[in-house]
């Protein structure tokens, strides 16, 4: 009659916090880090990680604020959807700059 | 019910004032014999035991006169005995335990176990780890306390309705108003 209850692991969505965060920022999963906290009864993610940066003057880069505030959401969004959890805010702290030849998607 | 039935829950759910009243009579009775006992041998002119019942008297009598500390520890003392004695009198002295109604049988189930399975059915419908719910079992108010799963919204009617369900499922003689709070903070995972 009753369906099984879903469980995730704090260890799990720190793990997929991270592996997002990286994705957002177009780093490796090993350099970010990632620590998950509640707020108000919703998630708050606070991410360490260097973030990748098109090489200076290729123009169409974007200031360095508008493209972690980007990151930020896009990690927001694409951790509320996997998990269906309520995500609070994403904090992230650039510890670093990975120069790419292209701009990574 | 009948007569000997309730007598039966009574017992059950109420605890005992037997011990007190024995160790109370025990206590009169020792100190009666002894004045008796004192009082005899007084009237043979033999020695007492302890005290004269002359000396007794006096010594009662001169009590008032006696320095300030003894007066004020018998006091305390007597005053403490006297508060303890009525309470244990005239206080009702439930036991966490209630009746539940059941046929051909009677039926006193212990709080704790009732509050350990309406915690269970509110953490199935809170969808929450067992051990994130609290029950506080009055006698008649069921207090259930839910810490969250971080990012989830808990349904606290439905809670409180599933809650209900499984008390009234036990069949109380008597019904209970279930409240439920949710703490506003939750727990990082589940």
């Amino acid at each position: 009659m009753t369906a099984g209850r879903d469980r995730i692991a704090p260890k799990a969505l720190e793990r997929l916090a991270r592996a997002v965060a990286a994705e957002a920022l177009g780093v490796r999963l090993a350099e970010t880090s990632v620590r998950i906290s509640d707020a108000g009864g919703a998630l708050a993610v606070r991410v360490q990680s260097p973030v990748a940066l098109p090489p200076l003057g290729a123009g169409s880069a974007a200031g360095l604020t508008v493209r972690l505030a980007d990151a930020a959401a896009d990690a927001r969004r694409r951790l509320a959807e996997l998990t269906g959890l309520e995500v609070a805010r994403v904090d992230v702290r650039a510890t670093g700059a990975v120069i790419t030849e292209r701009r990574v998607r | 019910m009948s007569i000997p039935a309730t007598r039966i829950v009574r017992r059950e759910t109420h605890s005992p004032r037997s011990t007190a009243a024995v160790i109370v009579a025990l206590c009169v009775a020792l100190v009666v014999a002894w004045v008796a006992t004192e009082s005899v041998l007084s009237l043979l002119g033999l020695r007492p035991l302890l005290l004269a019942p002359r000396g007794m008297l006096s010594a009662v009598a001169g009590f008032p006169g006696a320095s300030q500390a003894p007066l004020i520890a018998v006091a305390v003392v007597a005053g403490l005995v006297g508060v303890l004695l009525l309470a244990v009198a005239l206080l009702p002295g439930r036991r966490a335990r209630r009746p539940l109604e059941a046929e051909h049988a009677i039926v006193v189930a212990n709080d704790t176990m009732l509050a350990s399975a309406l915690a269970r059915a509110a953490a199935r419908t809170a969808a929450v780890s067992p051990d994130a719910v609290s029950v506080a079992l009055g006698r008649r108010s069921a207090t259930v306390r839910i810490i969250p799963v971080s990012g989830t919204r808990v349904d606290r009617d439905a809670v409180r309705e599933a809650v209900s369900a499984e008390f009234a499922q036990a069949a109380p003689a008597r019904p209970a108003r279930v409240s439920v709070l949710v703490s506003a903070a939750g727990k990082v995972g589940s």
